[in-house]
């Protein structure tokens, strides 16, 4: 006969059982063998010394400024808690703008009633590079940062023509002479013109010159002769702004060859587009030759129109496909040798292969190069790829993209972990470039890949800063790229090497890149990197956002640019591909600096750069909110 | 095919009887002589044009003819060359510019003249301007036609080789054309027109008189267009049919060219 | 061959000697004539490999240049090859023979001329293919596969050679959508991507070519130019229907010599003025029954007519060409060219009575155009350096050939000369035989088919 318990008793005996159960296993734990019990001491004294040395990283200093936090704790106590959108200061001003918005034009705007309550998590601060600038996620989003905005427009306004063809043309069709007197005053005309200041025509329409007193234009030239001849303002001092040897290499690229860099208002390109400034600068230029060496509208003049737009000039971006048309000068159409050479980061070093370079100067070279490496490319590349073209032009209003780039600015992640590892470099490389075998790159690539996601397992913090598998691919690629160029001077076996890096080591070591698209051009990028095929191969400053398969997946302008840009401090030359537009954009004029593209980015975002263009000279005093005709009064029709 | 005498044929020119018609009629036909009506140095035309110093020689772009190897080719040898072509001259210029108020002629006017009556030129008509461009020395030979003849009228005609402005303006004091480069004077003693500076704008070293502006009474005679007050268009009926013709054929010609018949 | 039109020509040389008489004018049309066949064959499947060009840019690390002139502001020395490529020659075009010759019937598609290789894609590529890209795509992958397997350049071998090869090759392809100009890789032709609307291919030629092509014989200038953009006209849909005629006439007349009216026009005009052509014009339309008085105005201003304006169109287009013939030959000018097609229609039309000037008033707006942009600051250029559909010449289809005949005519006034823009093409010539004398092989080719054009 059972016995019929009750559910009490029921109870009763099953937590005594678990109860004994749970004992004997205790006890079964406690007894281990002396052996694991060693092997676990082991492991907690590696765990120890660990502790210490993850430490001593920069890396670990620069968390711990942004978090506020243990940057190796897997834990983040506050989460949920943080007071949502309110612990950003950005954002709170959102609202409040949003609010103001809303009242005056009776229709809701900006209002975080709406969608997610952001803010869950830590809305960290950035610190951008180590120029001691910290900003909100938001201050880099490129429609609230004038420094983006102006790094676009100075690019895209941008044009240089040759005038050897036109002087030419004077001399043989027209029989002037041309002297250094005719250019100082050719020269003079031409900041005159470029601006829309009329010479030859009476009745013209003119341009207030306080909205386009960012237009002008100087003379590149690797003649010393002609240098001195002219008028100091009207040239580009290579000499004074570039280190030395990288001067003489330049000046020598060049010749004695006459090029004219333009720069087109950056009202005129934001009224227009980039192709209209190669019409602006030849029209200007144009007129500019006609008042100079006193011709009319004649027959010649068409011979100087075709040498300005057509024969001779060079352009900052190339037509793009019909499928994603745009004129010239924009971004799209820009190829990655122009880019790395409209980076400005390495004038002043001396022009010797990385390699030699660490070799001589030891730690702080290693950590110099990588760190301007890291300006240039991030500051520049990332922009330019993520944050403009693919996330605005190609996107539209999604603020993604631009965070990816922005993972880009923050160089107290990049730079202390590619630091580590230069410094390194220097302990093993003695002085020798790695020959582009890739059994022998591969060794170096496997070390850094796997120190990189080391560095971000034990830095949670890390992890957390860049956020999206997007910004870690971003990274991985930037570091493989820039590695391997700095190591062999060959932008082909970089963008090799951060191709791998993304593909494989990244990817099986995670099981994890980026966005789903991510990783595409990665994969293709191998098998396409020494095609002859036509939509593939070819040199790496040779691609760009129009070359298809780069086209639709983001994150890799820093990484082929890195490439570029690695290779050529890598192998010690002065520029990558044009040394015409290195020495353009040495321009001390120009209001974005490209010599340090985050310094000017992080100003901007504490509101402390001022752009190009504004129109403050036409438009009236009034309130932030106001718009159209300022005045109320409704007024009737005349008739 | 031998060569057709020309006086059987009896061109049209232009249609209509009127006085200006007949103007046009007289200019843009080479067979009727130009009234000649001053005399223009040829230094001064050297020096108004601006191209070279006065007696200076002649620039080259290329060898004389005579001097060239160039390939076969039949043509070049059935085509006579101008003189400025034969010595290898650079081709240079003359602007004019015709005031809007009762000209002597008008750009267009001028491209027929010179289409009738010069050899080897290139010619561009605008509404401010007319440029003519020959081999240099064919240029100063038509350039004296131009200034010593009829069609010249120092007020209301103007050698402008830049800033042309002021065809459409409203005359100045002295009933003259404006210019924005003030290349000429009006001479209060002499009654004449005098050019202070080259075509380009550059001060002259001795001023070129060029002859006293036209009366009112003969910029109305000579006007080359039609006026309200002088010659007035719509009352032009046989030129306004050859034009609604013109338009029509253009429309058909272009829709289908086999559509038009002799009843058009 | 059905004969549609009545209208039969003779045609005359440069000499004005008869070469062929009374042939159907469908013996002038692209569909009949053998010669315009192989010369249109000619232009849309050959390409040509500059080895000169590409040794020294490989050596120099030149690639992905965008200027025309100059083309050195993109340069890499540091991924520079120096290869002795031109001296392998022979073996470089026995490899690109067997990549692509091999799908030839026989025909021999690759040839080694001096230090060029000429590749003719074979005709069962082009049948095959819906463009006529493979004369780029085929020859240039070909090209750096054959270079490669010659000189031993794989990633393992030389990493950077692969890709600065490739920048030689193709330039910044497909970054940008079209190759460096005067790359070592070309053709007669514009790649197809970059050619403006549908079926302009065969007039994305530059005037100074064509005049490079006939060493600047004036009217094998015009018969060159007529081959090709008439074909054009007809890719284009111009020359269908209605217009087919209008078309044959007008090349006939203008391009071809017919019946020896340019020259005459020209000959009786050596010292005229180009009214005096007008008038020569016309007093031979009336001659040969093409226009006639209608009626007079009360003024005496003869009103003219015609029952049959295709063929006066010829008559205003040969005139048009005779007086651009006069007028740049007198002063020795390509530039004066544009003049003539801007302001002589006025004439026509003035002369005739309102009879529709020449291609019904199109040359009138395109001559103007054509006038205003090369003496302008807006753009254009001198009249060599245009091609034939640019935007300001492709209002009509008969502006072309007067223009080629205007530079052909030119003494060295010009910058932009054909020595300067196309001095590859005057070694055409040789290169082809095909291209000497055009105007005389239009002329055999008639006669040669006029007996098969039957009365349909």
């Amino acid at each position: 006969m059972v016995e019929e318990l009750s559910e009490e008793e029921k109870l009763k005996r099953f937590v005594e059982e678990r109860k004994k159960k749970m004992e004997t296993e205790r006890a079964k734990e406690t007894a281990m063998s002396s052996r694991e019990k060693d092997y676990v001491r082991e492991l907690y004294r590696a765990s120890e010394k660990f502790i210490d040395v993850e430490k001593g990283r920069e890396i670990y200093q620069t968390m711990r400024e942004i978090w506020g936090a243990e940057p190796l704790s897997g834990v983040d106590e506050k989460m949920y808690h943080r007071g949502g959108y309110k612990q950003s200061n950005r954002k709170r001003e959102f609202v409040d703008a949003g609010k103001q918005v809303a009242i005056k034009r009776g229709l809701p705007s900006y209002s975080r009633a709406v969608g997610l309550p952001v803010g869950q998590r830590m809305l960290e601060p950035m610190p951008v590079g180590k120029w001691g600038i910290t900003i909100e996620q938001d201050d880099s989003h490129h429609m609230n940062n004038t420094a983006i905005q102006q790094l676009n427009d100075d690019i895209k306004r941008t044009v240089i023509m040759n005038l050897d063809l036109a002087h030419r043309m004077l001399q043989v069709r027209v029989g002037r002479e041309v002297t250094p007197e005719t250019l100082n005053l050719y020269m003079e005309t031409l900041q005159h013109t470029m601006g829309a200041g009329a010479v030859a025509q009476e009745h013209m329409n003119e341009v207030n010159p306080y909205l386009v007193k960012d237009a002008w234009a100087k003379i590149i030239t690797g003649s010393d002769e002609i240098m001195d001849g002219l008028d100091p303002r009207f040239y580009i001092h290579i000499d004074e702004l570039f280190h030395p040897d990288r001067a003489k290499a330049l000046k020598e690229a060049i010749g004695d060859s006459l090029w004219v860099v333009f720069r087109v208002p950056t009202l005129a390109v934001r009224m227009a587009d980039g192709e209209a400034a190669g019409r602006w600068a030849a029209m200007q230029n144009t007129m500019a030759f006609i008042s100079a060496y006193q011709l009319s509208g004649e027959h010649v003049i068409s011979d100087l129109a075709y040498a300005f737009k057509h024969a001779r000039v060079i352009h900052m971006g190339d037509k793009l496909w019909t499928g994603r048309m745009r004129g010239r000068n924009e971004i799209g159409g820009i190829p990655d040798g122009f880019t790395a050479d409209i980076i400005q980061s390495e004038r002043d070093l001396p022009m010797i292969p990385y390699v030699e370079y660490i070799e001589q100067e030891g730690d702080k070279g290693a950590s110099r190069i990588v760190s301007r490496l890291n300006e240039g490319v991030g500051g520049i590349s990332a922009m330019l790829d993520n944050t403009l073209w693919l996330g605005f032009y190609m996107s539209g209003g999604i603020g993604f993209s631009n965070t990816v780039a922005t993972s880009a600015l923050s160089g107290g992640a990049n730079e202390d972990i590619l630091e580590e590892f230069s410094i390194l470099g220097t302990k093993y490389l003695r002085g020798k470039r790695l020959p582009t075998k890739w059994d022998i790159m591969k060794v170096i690539i496997n070390m850094m890949a796997t120190y990189v996601i080391e560095t971000y397992e034990k830095f949670p913090t890390l992890a957390e800063l860049h956020w999206g598998g997007a910004h870690k691919t971003s990274i991985m690629g930037t570091v493989g790229a820039g590695m391997a160029g700095l190591l062999s001077g060959s932008s082909t076996m970089a963008l090799w090497a951060g191709n791998y890096t993304i593909a494989y080591a990244m990817k099986e070591g995670w099981l994890r890149t980026g966005w789903a698209g991510q990783e595409i051009q990665d994969h293709v990028g191998m098998p396409y990197l020494c095609s002859f095929r036509p939509e593939e191969g070819n040199l790496t400053e040779m691609h760009g956002l129009n070359y298809p398969i780069h086209s639709y997946s983001a994150g890799h302008g820093n990484q082929r640019v890195a490439a570029n840009y690695g290779a050529m401090l890598g192998r010690g030359s002065a520029w990558c591909m044009s040394p015409l537009v290195k020495v353009a954009f040495a321009d001390p004029h120009l209001a974005f600096d490209f010599s340090r593209p985050r310094y000017c980015i992080g100003k901007a975002g504490i509101k402390e750069f001022m752009p190009d263009g504004e129109r403050t000279a036409i438009t009236p005093a009034c309130d932030v909110l106001d718009r159209g005709l300022i005045k109320e009064i409704a007024k009737e029709f005349p008739t | 095919m031998a060569e057709k005498p020309k006086s059987e044929y009896v061109p049209n020119i232009y249609p209509g009887k009127d006085v200006v018609s007949e103007r046009r009629k007289k200019l843009w036909d080479k067979s009727r002589p130009l009234l000649k009506y001053r005399s223009v140095a040829e230094d001064d035309i050297t020096q108004i044009l601006s191209h070279r110093a006065v007696r200076a020689a002649y620039v080259s772009v290329h060898p004389p003819l005579e001097e060239m190897i160039e390939p076969y080719d039949p043509i070049k040898h059935i085509v006579v060359p101008t003189p400025g072509t034969r010595a290898g001259d650079r081709i240079r210029f003359i602007q004019m510019s015709d005031s809007f108020h009762l000209p002597s002629i008008a750009p267009f006017g001028r491209q027929r003249l010179y289409f009738s009556r010069f050899r080897g030129m290139d010619t561009v008509v605008y509404s401010g301007r007319e440029i003519l461009e020959m081999r240099e020395r064919d240029l100063e030979k038509v350039a004296k036609m131009l200034l010593e003849t009829e069609i010249f009228n120092p007020g209301r005609s103007a050698l402008k080789g830049i800033t042309v402005h002021g065809h459409s303006l409203r005359l100045d004091e002295d009933g003259l054309m404006f210019d924005a480069r003030r290349r000429y004077i009006y001479d209060r003693d002499t009654g004449e027109v005098v050019y202070i500076k080259d075509q380009m704008g550059n001060v002259l070293d001795v001023p070129v008189p060029i002859g006293p502006p036209f009366s009112e009474e003969d910029c109305k005679k000579l006007c080359l267009t039609y006026s309200w007050d002088t010659q007035p268009y719509k009352a032009r009926t046989e030129l306004f049919e050859v034009m609604s013709r013109a338009t029509k054929m253009r429309v058909i010609a272009g829709f289908n060219p086999e559509m038009i018949d002799e009843s058009m | 061959m059905k004969m549609k039109y009545e209208d039969k020509v003779s045609l005359y040389n440069d000499t004005s000697q008869c070469m062929t008489e009374n042939v159907p004018i469908e013996a002038l049309s692209p569909f009949c004539n053998p010669y315009m066949k192989d010369v249109l064959d000619l232009f849309k499947r050959t390409a040509f490999i500059n080895l000169s060009k590409l040794q020294s840019c490989l050596k120099e690390g030149k690639g992905g240049w965008e200027t025309v002139l100059g083309q050195d502001e993109c340069k890499m020395p540091w991924y520079g090859r120096d290869l002795p490529i031109v001296e392998h020659a022979e073996e470089i075009a026995d490899r690109i023979r067997d990549k692509v010759g091999k799908f030839g019937d026989g025909e021999d598609s690759v040839t080694v001329m001096a230090d060029t290789i000429v590749v003719k894609i074979p005709k069962e590529v082009m049948e095959v293919s819906a463009s006529r890209d493979p004369v780029y795509t085929w020859t240039m992958v070909a090209l750096c596969q054959a270079i490669a397997e010659v000189f031993n350049i794989n990633p393992n071998t030389d990493l950077d050679g692969c890709n600065m090869l490739k920048a030689v090759v193709f330039g910044r392809y497909p970054q940008s959508i079209t190759f460096s100009p005067g790359a070592p890789v070309s053709g007669f032709l514009k790649p197809s991507n970059v050619v403006d609307g549908l079926g302009a291919e065969y007039s994305g030629i530059t005037v100074n070519h064509i005049v490079a092509m006939v060493n600047k014989r004036t009217m094998d200038g015009l018969a060159l130019a007529s081959i090709l953009e008439g074909a054009a006209q007809w890719e284009m849909g111009n020359a269908v229907g209605w217009y087919e005629r209008y078309n044959l006439l007008g090349y006939a007349y203008e391009g071809f010599n017919a019946n020896n009216l340019v020259l005459d026009l020209v000959k009786e005009n050596r010292e005229g003025t180009i009214t005096d052509v007008v008038y020569s014009t016309i007093i031979r339309a009336v001659e040969d029954g093409v226009i006639k008085v209608k009626n007079k105005l009360a003024s005496g201003y003869k009103i003219y007519t015609t029952n049959d304006f295709p063929l006066w169109n010829a008559y205003e287009l040969a005139g048009t060409t005779a007086a651009a013939i006069v007028n740049c030959g007198a002063m020795r000018s390509g530039q004066a060219a544009a003049t003539v097609l801007g302001y002589i229609n006025d004439g026509f039309a003035l002369e005739t009575g309102g009879l529709a000037d020449p291609d019904g008033g199109r040359m009138e707006g395109a001559g103007i155009g054509f006038a205003f942009y090369t003496h302008s600051i807006y753009g254009g250029a001198g009249p060599g350096a245009y091609t034939f559909d640019h935007v300001i010449l492709r209002g009509s289809g008969f502006i072309q050939p007067p223009i080629v005949a205007g530079m052909c005519l030119d003494s060295g006034t010009q910058l932009f000369s054909p020595e300067m823009t196309s001095s590859a093409f005057f070694k055409l010539r040789d290169m082809f035989p095909l291209l000497q004398d055009p105007l005389k092989k239009v002329a055999e080719a008639a006669e040669q088919i006029k007996g098969e054009i039957k009365k349909g």
